[in-house]
């Protein structure tokens, strides 16, 4: 087992280092030019030049890349002379745009995708594989039809329609639900957890709405191939309780693909929920990333593709672990 | 279909529009305080003339301010915000619908200057002191100026003022010794030395340059964070990217500013909502103490029809900017004037103000001069003033001519009304014949590109007036203009027109000494002759549209600021 997660994690800092360095590569050979974003409409030749040395972008490519790791594991000194700052481990760099510390951007900008991503993995978990499971019990009945027809219908909808269309008929029209506050980070805050979970129901809905018709049909797939095997007709003949035929035996077996789901989902939901985080206008990662690819800013770009990366590798090697755990079929080798 | 349904995809329909920024309905805006004056233009400031103090007014926003720092601003946003926190020597004092007056703030009058013109000295005021307490020094004036020359650190210092002074080697105060081109003799008094003489000088003055910084609170980079107010406010807390709060700054003499009328208590910044839910959140006064400084007013061309609705309108300050848009024609690459005017004669610019969301949005103009300019004569052109085409004078202009078959247009991708432009333009050449390709260009680059090697033939812009609105020179000059040496275009003049006598008469107009009426005329006197060679085509003057909550009183939409301005905004409690 320690050799296993030693080769997997290794394995991730490699892949993070590869993606590190095609986001580098992609970003300084790419079209925009972060010093001419930075300087603005009224800039001159020689002052973009003198934005370039600003920012650090008139070194040679390999000695930016090569800077940018070293913040990974020291400190660095970043900033013109006469005007240095030092930026302390771990050192992301500062926005070209703000002169923000990067590490501090993300870590005030993760609570809120964490915030989100919690609620929409239970509320889409609990009701996909909850009418999932119902809709392979009930298999070809009405019930089962019209789980399947609304789960076609949930995953047939852009998260920019169903987001605006919620806001406009839950907040604008009804008033039921207040208008997403940034005040609100987490449960534990002083406003509390009433206030946490009315602030994000809506994107929580907007988001479950997606992906939860995926994990209804894919529970309910799952469920109808594990009711037919030999193992379930046993359970059946030795006269247990349809309950416990079901739960213990059933989902058990059937729930492997669901949790590989799970874990890649939520992976890249935790790398920031673009679209979601813009319409409710909550500003984790999904929202800084989107303001920091338009501006050509180059440290916070970095830094979230490379959060985003490691959220995804991290949670499936996640999901190897828990395979061991939950089906016995599966042996770690 | 029962009524809920209806409503719903009704709704549905609404929040499709939103996101394909499909344009409304193309209605003028009905101007005057009860809609009754004939110019559909007029400025409209909501609930005049309210003078309670006291009070918090929400201000949302869909992003933080690029900075605070009023060394290192060019953004119309930071000068709004910035009115509230810093002073400079002169203001820039808005009145809804015209171009800001150029009044006093911390110096005693608008400037004297010398003879020659080259020369302008100011004096402070009595009793300015820092939110600290400790007095404003003219020190602390040149020192805030200096560090705008410090441009390997603030990528984004203003220039302004800086390119008209004698000092043009000066590398700031962090690796240079001292900006000889200001004296400052006495705590009191700042003198300026020019290159040549500048009628338009008390405009530069008023730019953040001036703003004071205590030297010893000079945090270099880290400034933004804590600007040391010489203003009505001071920051009292700012949460990167979430939020910014100003509260009172007991330290500033009202009888000092009679420019700030510093109602409101404080105000507090939200600086991450999304523009379609700001939109929602004031049209439907969900926040009764809210307003907006994002760019028209965070309005969707959807929400057209809600701006219509009496009781929204009641809510709506609207006025113009000093913003006007062009498209540009690129003479090097479309060489002869006639075959540029063809192309300006041939565009349906009544087309591309749909494309803008309609006149709501903003009046077709054929010139880039506008009446509220200082000495402007009139302005000749033979460009519709309906915005209709002119087909057939267009095709025979270009009867024998060598005309291009293909040319491109560039946008910046990041908006999709430019790309719609572009669509229609397309129309409109291939009625002459020509190729239009449409070519995205990266937005956060896109006036870079402009000024680079990559200019397309075809591109769209936008001057707001610059330091001045109010005078011809500072629109001219920057889009037609020469270089500081003469020998070839600006840098900003995106037609890269330059023409050997034209060009040097405006070179030579640059160092002219004069009034402010006589210098007009003479620079829109040249802008005619430049004009009729078709550098440009004047499309639309921008008029803005912001809905307040219920609550907020003197909502005016600043000239320059693009937004309500907050010096004067006041709330109800």
């Amino acid at each position: 087992m320690v050799s296993f997660l030693f080769r997997r994690f290794g394995a991730m800092l490699l892949l993070l280092l590869v993606v590190s360095f095609i986001t580098f590569t992609l970003f300084h050979f790419g079209p925009a030019d972060p010093a001419s974003a930075a300087c603005g409409q009224e800039c001159t030749p020689d002052r973009v030049e003198q934005a370039r040395v600003a920012l650090g972008l008139d070194k040679p490519f390999f000695v930016q890349y090569f800077a940018f790791l070293s913040g990974l594991v020291g400190p660095r000194m970043l900033g013109a002379p006469g005007a240095e700052q030092m930026c302390a481990w771990p050192c992301l760099g500062k926005s070209f745009q703000t002169n923000e510390n990067v590490t501090d951007m993300i870590a005030n900008a993760l609570p809120y995708t964490l915030s989100l991503a919690i609620g929409a993995v239970l509320m889409w978990t609990i009701v996909g594989v909850g009418f999932g499971l119902l809709a392979a019990m009930r298999k070809g009945k009405l019930t089962d039809r019209f789980i399947v027809g609304a789960s076609s219908i949930g995953v047939s909808l852009p998260i920019p329609v169903t987001g605006l269309v919620l806001l406009l008929v839950f907040v604008g029209t009804l008033g039921w639900f207040p208008f997403t506050t940034n005040q609100i980070v987490s449960p534990f805050g002083e406003a509390g957890f009433g206030a946490w979970v009315t602030n994000y129901f809506l994107a929580w809905v907007a988001l479950a709405v997606l992906f939860s018709a995926q994990y209804v049909r894919i529970t309910r797939n799952n469920m109808i191939e594990t009711f037919s095997e030999d193992f379930m007709r046993t359970a059946r003949a030795k006269g247990l309780s349809r309950r416990k035929i079901v739960f213990k035996h059933g989902v058990r077996a059937g729930i492997t693909p669901i949790i590989t789901m799970l874990g890649l989902d939520l992976g890249a939901l935790l790398g920031g929920a673009v679209l979601t985080e813009q319409i409710f206008s909550v500003p984790g990662l999904g929202f800084t990333a989107v303001k920091a690819a338009t501006s050509g800013d180059l440290p916070v770009t970095m830094a979230i593709t490379m959060l985003a990366a490691f959220f995804i590798i991290f949670f499936n090697v996640l999901v190897d672990i828990a395979y061991a755990f939950i089906d016995p079929r599966v042996k770690v080798n | 279909m029962n009524s809920r349904a209806t409503k719903l995809l009704s709704v549905a329909a609404v929040a499709a529009l939103a996101l394909t920024g499909c344009a409304g309905g193309s209605k003028a805006p009905q101007g005057g305080q009860d809609g009754a004056q004939a110019d559909p233009y007029a400025p409209v400031i909501v609930q005049s003339g309210f003078a309670e103090k006291g009070g918090n007014v929400n201000v949302l926003m869909s992003a933080d301010f690029a900075t605070l720092d009023p060394g290192n601003s060019n953004y119309v946003q930071t000068a709004n915000v910035g009115q509230l926190y810093y002073r400079t020597l002169t203001m820039a004092k808005e009145t809804a619908g015209q171009p800001p007056k150029i009044v006093p703030d911390l110096a005693t009058d608008t400037g004297k200057v010398s003879k020659d013109g080259k020369t302008w000295t100011y004096t402070l005021k009595d009793g300015l002191k820092f939110e600290d307490g400790t007095p404003i020094t003219s020190k602390d004036i040149k020192y805030g100026v200096e560090r705008t020359y410090a441009r390997d650190v603030y990528t984004q210092a203003p220039q302004e003022l800086n390119s008209a002074l004698t000092d043009d080697g000066y590398k700031g105060p962090y690796s240079d010794d001292d900006l000889e081109a200001i004296e400052t003799p006495d705590d009191k008094t700042i003198v300026f030395h020019l290159k040549q003489p500048f009628a338009e000088f008390p405009a530069l003055v008023s730019r953040s340059n001036t703003a004071p910084v205590p030297e010893k609170k000079d945090t270099k980079l880290d400034y933004t964070n804590h600007p040391v107010s010489s203003g009505p406010y001071k920051v009292k807390s700012y949460d990167r990217g979430r939020e910014l709060v100003l509260e009172r700054n007991e330290n500033w003499d009202p009888a000092t500013d009679p420019n700030r009328s510093a109602l409101p208590d404080t105000f507090t910044f939200s600086l991450s909502s999304s523009q379609a839910t700001i939109s929602q959140k004031l049209i439907s006064d969900a926040d009764p103490n809210a307003i907006t400084l994002d760019s028209n007013g965070a309005m969707q061309a959807s929400d057209t029809a809600s701006l219509n609705d009496a009781k929204v309108k009641a809510r709506t300050a609207s006025g113009f900017l000093g913003c006007i848009d062009v498209i540009d024609l690129n003479t090097e690459t479309i060489k002869d004037p006639d075959v540029r005017k063809a192309i300006a004669l041939a565009m349906d610019r009544e087309a591309i103000q749909v494309q803008y969301g309609g006149a709501r949005f903003g009046q077709l103009v054929t010139s880039q001069l506008t009446p509220q300019m200082v000495g402007v004569t009139e302005q000749k052109t033979d460009l519709s003033a309906d915005g209709k085409p002119k087909l057939e004078e267009a095709k025979a202009l270009l009867e024998g001519k060598d005309v291009p078959k293909n040319l491109v247009y560039g946008y910046a991708n990041s908006t999709e009304r430019y790309k719609n432009v572009g669509t229609v333009l397309q129309q409109n050449l291939k009625e002459l014949g020509i190729e239009l390709e449409l070519r995205p260009i990266p937005a956060a680059n896109y006036y870079s590109t402009l000024a680079g090697k990559e200019m397309p033939d075809i591109a769209r812009s936008g001057w707001c007036g610059g330091a001045d609105s109010s005078s011809a020179r500072m629109t001219v000059d920057p889009n037609l203009g020469p270089s500081l040496d003469g020998k070839t275009y600006g840098f900003s003049n995106i037609p890269r027109f330059y023409d050997k006598d034209l060009s040097k008469k405006m070179y030579e107009l640059r160092g002219a000494n004069g009034t402010p009426e006589e210098l007009g005329a003479k620079w829109s006197e040249i802008y005619n002759e430049v004009m009729a060679t078709y550098p440009l085509v004047p499309t639309m003057h921008s008029y803005t549209n912001s809905v307040v909550g219920s609550n907020i009183r003197n909502a005016q939409v600043g000239y320059f600021f693009g937004a309500i301005d907050l010096s004067t905004v006041g709330v109800a409690k």
